[in-house]
């Protein structure tokens, strides 16, 4: 199994995913079933998870793929930029979601404003994905390649797409690079300074504190999450080559994949959002604090470790 | 800039900078990483909780966070002593790094008085909190910040 294999397992997951989170949102929009528009914000969330590792992957296939016989590296490209934009259109999607599920734990019901974003958003990225979708299908598939598409040429200078563009912006202006490594730390302060606070309470400390109260902080946490995420895609896009080259990078995102869809278990589910002022903490929300605090310290060892371990 | 010479030299300097082994460098490194992300990430919720955010969060609890904020202050006052030590002669002279620690002592003093005059209070949460209080909340973060901008910085202009 190599990361090509993988990209072709993961690439499901957002396009159908996707897919999959609108039927259901317009299916409850419909029917005015609120259970199932808090599974689509779920879909939605967890698919905007999953779409880092399949970026990721996609990126460290591009190399091998784009040297065999038969496949043309402009169409790769074409892929690579339609990727970008897809990916990111599905991440606001998914925050946007997850603010909703926020707002409709801690206020009953999601705003209407963040319903009608999440719809726009969501509609938006299935039209992207789908055309990330063809393009990937139509590097290796002649069979299904619409006409002409063999014959793309790599585009004339200065317009060589979104991907490239942001790539020499990092590269060619010296400012960058260090501010986007000082948001990645400024945005992991966030995370980790309301993850703490989240997992303490957990634990069963600062049981003076309702987990209601600490739940007001997770947008901080997720906020911070962003500001990390995009300054991290800025990087990778960047210089992708060298990070797909160190197997930790990989072990770092796993690790940022799971600890991210363990969000969920704080923002929604009954079991944390009912423990209130003076209530200790059950052995699951223990094992909960000990893991999510190991998931994101290991996401952090690795990140820091590639320079070294590459 | 002969002390820095010889701190440089020195077994604990040596080792940071030359050891081979992971546990050297890169440990350092990474221990400063934790050690930030404990200290400033607490920072970040003591913070913005003074500031206004979650007021439904009662304040002397939170006084129990300050040790595990002092606890990452110790990682890395000792992971930064390595690092520091491992290039003296170049780094400690840097006017970054001289900033740097100036924003580090002000946070800490910041964070001092925050836990004794503040957390530490028992009748912090039955009166309206001061502004001198909101004040403070605010200055821990933007100095915080500052000091990673400058440490960060450090490895990029000598």
């Amino acid at each position: 199994m190599n990361y090509s294999h993988i990209h072709i397992v993961l690439n499901h997951f957002p396009t159908i995913g996707t897919f999959f989170g609108l039927a259901l949102f317009l299916y409850a929009l419909w029917k005015k079933k609120q259970d199932m528009q808090i599974a689509s914000f779920v879909t939605f969330m967890v698919m905007a998870v999953l779409v880092i590792p399949t970026f990721i992957t996609g990126a460290a296939a591009e190399g091998a793929v784009s040297q065999r016989p038969g496949v043309n590296p402009a169409l790769v490209a074409l892929h690579q930029d339609a990727a970008i934009v897809a990916f990111t259109l599905l991440v606001l999607t998914g925050t946007f979601a997850w603010l909703a599920l926020w707002q409709y734990r801690r206020f009953n019901a999601p705003s209407q404003w963040t319903v009608w974003t999440v719809m726009g958003l969501a509609i938006i990225t299935m039209a992207m994905m789908m055309q990330t979708a063809t393009l990937g299908g139509e590097i290796s598939h002649p069979e299904i390649r619409a006409e002409g598409v063999a014959e793309v040429t790599a585009p004339p200078e200065g317009e060589e797409g979104i991907a490239y563009a942001l790539q020499m912006w990092m590269v060619n202006n010296a400012w960058v690079w260090p501010t986007g490594e000082t948001l990645h730390f400024t945005g992991m302060t966030l995370l980790f300074g309301v993850m703490f606070l989240v997992n303490f309470r957990l634990l069963g400390m600062l049981r003076g504190v309702p987990f209601s109260a600490i739940h007001r902080f997770l947008p901080l946490g997720i906020l911070g999450f962003g500001v990390t995420m995009t300054s991290g895609v800025l990087m990778f896009n960047a210089d992708f080559h060298r990070y797909v080259a160190v197997p930790t990078f990989f072990l770092k995102m796993f690790l940022v994949v799971v600890a991210g869809i363990s969000v969920l278990y704080v923002t929604i589910f009954d079991d944390t959002w009912a423990l209130g002022k003076g209530d200790g903490t059950a052995l699951r929300h223990k094992i909960f604090a000990v893991t999510n605090t190991l998931l994101w310290l290991g996401a952090m060892y690795f990140g820091r470790m590639i320079p070294y371990l590459e | 800039m002969s002390f820095l010479l010889w701190l440089e030299s020195t077994g604990f300097g040596t080792f940071v900078r030359e050891s081979e082994s992971l546990f050297a460098y890169p440990t350092f490194i990474v221990l400063h990483t934790f050690g930030l992300s404990i200290v400033v990430g607490i920072s970040v919720v003591v913070g913005t909780r003074l500031m206004g955010l979650a007021p439904t969060i009662p304040l002397a609890p939170l006084n129990k966070l300050f040790p595990i904020m002092w606890f990452g202050f110790a990682i890395n006052l000792f992971s930064g002593s390595g690092l520091a030590a491992a290039a003296a002669s170049t780094t400690i002279p840097n006017p970054l790094f001289i900033a740097k620690i100036i924003f580090v002592l002000t946070a800490v003093a910041v964070m001092v008085v925050l836990q004794v005059k503040v957390f530490r209070d028992p009748e912090v949460d039955d009166k309206p909190l001061d502004t001198m209080s909101k004040a403070l909340g605010g200055s821990l973060l933007a100095l915080w910040l500052l000091a990673m901008i400058s440490g960060r910085l450090i490895t990029y202009i000598a």
